[in-house]
């Protein structure tokens, strides 16, 4: 008899692990990650990084297909405009006269519960109070990290929808480096065109517009001839893959680590001719190092703290018996 | 060298001014206060300091001064005193720790030794990258990366905004 009560003594550890994270908080992430997936939206919000703030215009329709139609345009400082259709990401920068096309920029990776599973591992996730945002009620909840290689999130969600209606990201010390929160928004209504309609397709195609693409090679599960030695704790290998790039001549390696929540890319290509310094550089959350290893430019950036970035370029080396990019 | 700092500060008149300027122009002594003035302004304000010219320069102008107020003399004749007192030095001095003060955050003052040898350039090591906004070049990268990012498709709302939020310095 003895011998039983070892065993469930064994297992007490676990279960109040998953304590931590109960069902109903998961639950809610579940919802959140489906939210756009479902739900027609329209409305204004804002975006605040750095000492910055900015208003955009966003309008979000979704069809039973899975296909998605979404409009996003600044409000202040210069014009931009981003138009997602499905699997292609188009923005328009009038004032420098250029179009950014990504064929396949929303093709991400679809919110599994093997990836809400991934988060749980790495983040406990915390149901707070309930709140108010852009006149609708939502239900906060947080995302803690384990360790500091990685940012806290909070988001505020509405309750009927699951959609995010405020989002923060957190520094090690507690600080907000990156915030969204809708001011106005309509939930629901049926498709109107005008609302996802490009201002600057017309003009662009009329003025001759500088296009650039970013755009996949052929295989997209290649070998970029690169290997990360040991990646940070927790983070996995999602993709690697050869692409080429507006602005860079030949192909560029992308490989991409994940922890379920945060993304960390590596892009490789060929140095030119002066070996670039180290440099950290910060949009928001999204820390960018960049350096030169093994006579390539390195770039490594990721929503997370400028140490995991960092950490990553360490590790990274050329595989052994590779052919690597010249 | 107060008509440099009123010259600094923007109290003089034009022609004042002018004759001031023209001074910084001639007088090589002169024109080190001027620098030493901005270095200090520099590290009042935090920013990083540029001082290794300065210094080596106010060094060199010390080293050939007639009158030394050092309290012990240079072991090599020809070399710049590394102990001089004069004014030019001790401001540069004064400007390498409030530099290295307001840069740490400490206020302690280093001793004098230490401040000598800041006055030498170093390489700054990797571990203390100070990071810089983003300048709008990595702009491919953003687009690239937004697209892969799970956490994008988590929250699911304008996976798009921190493209767009960069600067229009996009079309280079």
């Amino acid at each position: 008899m003895k011998f039983w009560w070892i065993l469930v003594l064994g297992f007490l550890p676990g279960g109040a692990a998953a304590d931590e994270t109960p069902r109903e908080a998961q639950a809610l992430l579940e919802k959140m990650a489906e939210a756009s997936q479902k739900v027609n939206y329209s409305g204004t919000f804002i975006f605040q990084h750095g000492g910055k703030v900015e208003t955009s215009r966003i309008a979000h329709f979704v069809n039973p297909a899975g296909g998605v139609l979404e409009r996003l345009e600044t409000l202040d400082g210069p014009a931009r405009e981003v138009i997602r259709s499905n699997d292609q990401v188009t923005c328009y920068l009038p004032g420098s006269r250029v179009v950014l096309i990504d064929p396949r920029g929303s093709r991400q990776f679809p919110v599994q519960v093997e990836q809400i599973r991934e988060i749980v591992q790495h983040y406990r996730v915390v149901k707070g109070e309930l709140d108010r945002v852009a006149g609708l009620e939502c239900q906060w909840v947080a995302l803690l990290p384990n360790d500091a290689l990685r940012y806290a999130r909070r988001f505020c969600v509405e309750v009927e929808t699951g959609l995010p209606l405020q989002s923060r990201t957190l520094n090690e010390k507690n600080q907000t480096v990156e915030a969204f929160a809708f001011s106005t928004l309509n939930i629901g209504g049926s498709f109107r065109r005008e609302l996802v309609q490009s201002k600057y397709a017309a003009t662009s195609t009329k003025q001759n517009w500088r296009v650039d693409r970013t755009a996949l090679t052929a295989s997209d599960s290649g070998d970029s001839g690169w290997v990360v030695q040991n990646p940070p704790p927790g983070f996995r290998k999602m993709m690697e893959l050869r692409r080429s790039m507006s602005g860079k001549k030949g192909t560029v390696s992308h490989l991409v680590f994940s922890d379920g929540m945060a993304a960390v890319s590596i892009f490789i290509e060929p140095a030119a001719k002066s070996e670039r310094k180290p440099a950290l550089r910060h949009q928001g959350a999204v820390n960018i190092y960049s350096s030169t290893i093994a006579g390539h430019i390195v770039t490594v950036l990721g929503e997370t703290p400028a140490e995991t970035v960092m950490r990553f370029a360490r590790a990274l080396e050329p595989r052994a018996n590779a052919a690597v990019l010249r | 060298m107060d008509k440099i700092s009123a010259l600094m500060d923007g109290e003089l008149d034009g022609g004042e001014a002018r004759q001031a300027m023209s001074r910084l122009k001639d007088n090589d002594e002169a024109r080190d206060v001027w620098a030493a003035y901005h270095v200090i302004g520099d590290a009042m304000r935090g920013d990083v300091v540029p001082a290794i010219n300065v210094s080596q320069r106010v060094m060199a102008t010390v080293a050939q001064e007639p009158t030394v107020l050092a309290p012990r003399r240079s072991l090599r004749p020809g070399r710049p005193l590394t102990y001089a007192l004069s004014a030019a030095a001790s401001i540069s001095a004064m400007a390498v720790v409030g530099w290295m003060a307001f840069s740490t955050g400490n206020i302690a003052n280093p001793p004098p030794v230490e401040v000598a040898r800041a006055v030498a350039p170093a390489v700054q090591p990797e571990a203390q990258l100070v990071s810089s906004p983003s300048d709008g070049l990595m702009n491919e990268y953003l687009l690239a990366h937004q697209g892969v990012s799970p956490s994008n498709s988590l929250h699911g709302v304008a996976p798009y905004i921190r493209t767009v939020s960069i600067a229009p310095a996009a079309g280079r």
